[in-house]
């Protein structure tokens, strides 16, 4: 299965040797993230450039077709009976489980990134939900420590110490890449535990490939269809997404919520009532009533409450926290 | 007495103006909050599966979302300099069709949106200059979505003018295909591309069906 094999040893020594050299004198780098640089778009009549270089496009092309036919006429049918064999949470474990074990990507290359402390998040994540997680099955860290994911790949350690993203690649099966972060995956895959603990066991390997595979895309297909439905050119869609996507992994953007559970937001009265979350004034007060009801019937404890703000009366219904 | 009286009073307005001022004017924060309320107050009435129930809440989304989006900044913005090389009617059609374009892609997606289980939560937000950016976080079947509203304030109403969801702003991306489809095969192309979508979504893909 892996013609390479006999040289991997030395190739992964090389690999590390390289990465090492390459990023250890960087590591001082700060990386600041910056939400408010998406102020920064005051387009005038300039040309649109496109994000990445895509001298590859007839042959991405193709690759694209390829994918997305496999996805149409092969992933989504299998998915279909493999969804009616399995209900939705115990893809959502096996979902978890996979991510759990790729754990010491994410830890190694938040240290690659000097960001010590996501580092230590994924490692206590790791250690929560394969102890209390039975084996990372479930998301004890998550659900109930509020320890988030924190995403890590070398693809993005890469890009933060300036890396650009060289050509676009459409891989077939793998889907859009870039030069940059196929190197990346490279990386990641000397990362991998499954590689080593699965040496020798080619087939094996390859089964647990296509789970993975099938196993998100039953999770996450509807997610590629709706891109697929409302681009114009979903080809240029894709690309576009999977960089834009990237750049922002990369800026270190601070995802909104992400210092773990956010409670949903209110208007002004959170004080009177926590976990207020519904306010109406198109058709106020009688919405409000009717929203009220139906919560009560759904088993939830709500009250209306009325307020005014700036000399507008408001209605809504506030209910006990839930998150 | 009477000068200093006066001074006093003055003094007072002008020491609480500052303070009542902002609280005046609604913020981006809170433009984003009633919108996203209001629409979630809509999609709780009546049973969704239900397509005359659905359509009749589609368009009272549809209604919110013309009101508190701008469509022709977002179809500008899209068209990127290919927005002044087109005829006044022109533009006005292609912001008609944008918009039809959007909201046939969003609303739609709301459809599944479960207000028991499903909900929204917004952060701090950041307004510079004219503009304002709303983050947001939506929760969605136990995952968190990030969505960060950019809005720009026009008459001294808070309008939105691009929509970033997960780092992609949509704005963005239909920039990269318009372009694209311009210049390799002119605007009326683009335009034909459009009004397909809108009759059959998702014709270009779908295993090249």
């Amino acid at each position: 299965m892996f013609p390479w094999r006999k040289c991997e040893r030395g190739l992964v020594l090389t690999f590390l040797l390289m990465a090492m050299v390459l990023l250890l004198p960087l590591t001082s780098y700060g990386f600041e993230g910056d939400l408010e640089s998406l102020l920064n778009d005051d387009y005038g009549d300039e040309e649109v450039v496109a994000l990445i270089a895509d001298p590859l496009e007839p042959v991405n092309r193709v690759f694209f077709t390829f994918n997305d036919s496999l996805y149409y006429w092969v992933v989504k049918p299998v998915g279909k009976v493999y969804s009616s064999i399995l209900a939705e949470d115990i893809r959502t474990c096996i979902s978890d489980a996979f991510h759990n074990i790729l754990a010491p990507v994410r830890v190694v290359n938040h240290l690659l990134q000097g960001e010590l402390r996501d580092s230590g998040t994924e490692l206590s994540r790791f250690v929560i939900n394969t102890t209390f997680g039975a084996g990372g099955l479930g998301d004890p860290a998550g659900e109930e420590f509020g320890i988030m994911r924190k995403k890590a790949d070398f693809g993005q350690t890469l890009g933060k110490y300036g890396v650009g993203n060289g050509l676009y690649i459409c891989w077939p099966v793998i889907g859009p890449s870039s030069a940059r972060d196929s190197l990346g995956l490279v990386g990641d895959y000397f990362l991998n535990p499954l590689f080593w603990g699965l040496k020798g066991q080619g087939e094996l390997a390859n089964e647990l490939f296509v789970l993975k595979y099938e196993n998100e895309a039953t999770l996450h297909g509807d997610k590629y269809e709706a891109i697929i439905d409302e681009a114009i050119d979903p080809y240029v869609s894709m690309r576009d997404i999977y960089v834009q996507y990237r750049q922002g992994l990369i800026n270190n953007r601070p995802k909104a919520g992400s210092n773990g559970r956010t409670k949903p937001d209110s208007f002004r009265p959170e004080e009177d009532c926590p976990g207020f979350v519904y306010a109406d004034r198109y058709d106020n007060k009688i919405k409000a009533r009717h929203h009220e009801q139906c919560r009560n019937i759904d088993g939830f404890q709500d009250k209306l409450v009325r307020y005014t703000r700036a000399g507008k009366v408001y209605y809504g219904v506030s209910f006990p926290e839930r998150y | 007495m009477k000068p200093a009286l006066q001074l006093f009073v003055m003094s007072c307005c002008l020491a609480f103006f500052p303070v009542v001022a902002p609280c005046l004017a609604i913020t981006p924060s809170e433009t984003m909050q009633d919108t996203v309320h209001s629409i979630l107050a809509i999609l709780d009435e009546g049973d969704r599966t239900d397509e005359k129930v659905w359509e009749k809440q589609r368009e009272s989304v549809s209604r919110i979302v013309s009101d508190k989006f701008d469509m022709r900044e977002m179809a500008k913005r899209s068209l990127a300099k290919h927005w002044n090389q087109r005829t006044p009617v022109e533009q006005d059609d292609f912001a008609e069709l944008f918009a039809e374009l959007v909201k046939n892609t969003y609303i739609d997606r709301l459809r599944n949106f479960s207000s028991a289980k499903d909900g929204t939560s917004f952060d701090k937000e950041i307004v510079r200059g004219g503009k304002g950016l709303v983050p947001s976080v939506v929760w969605q079947n136990s995952q968190q979505i990030s969505v960060v509203y950019k809005l720009y304030s026009k008459d001294e109403i808070w309008l939105v003018y691009d929509v970033v969801i997960e780092n992609v702003s949509l704005v963005g991306n239909y920039r990269s295909q318009f372009a694209q489809v311009i210049q390799k095969d002119g605007y009326e192309a683009l335009v034909r591309k459009i009004k397909e979508n809108l009759a059959d979504p998702g014709k270009d893909g779908k295993g090249g069906e």
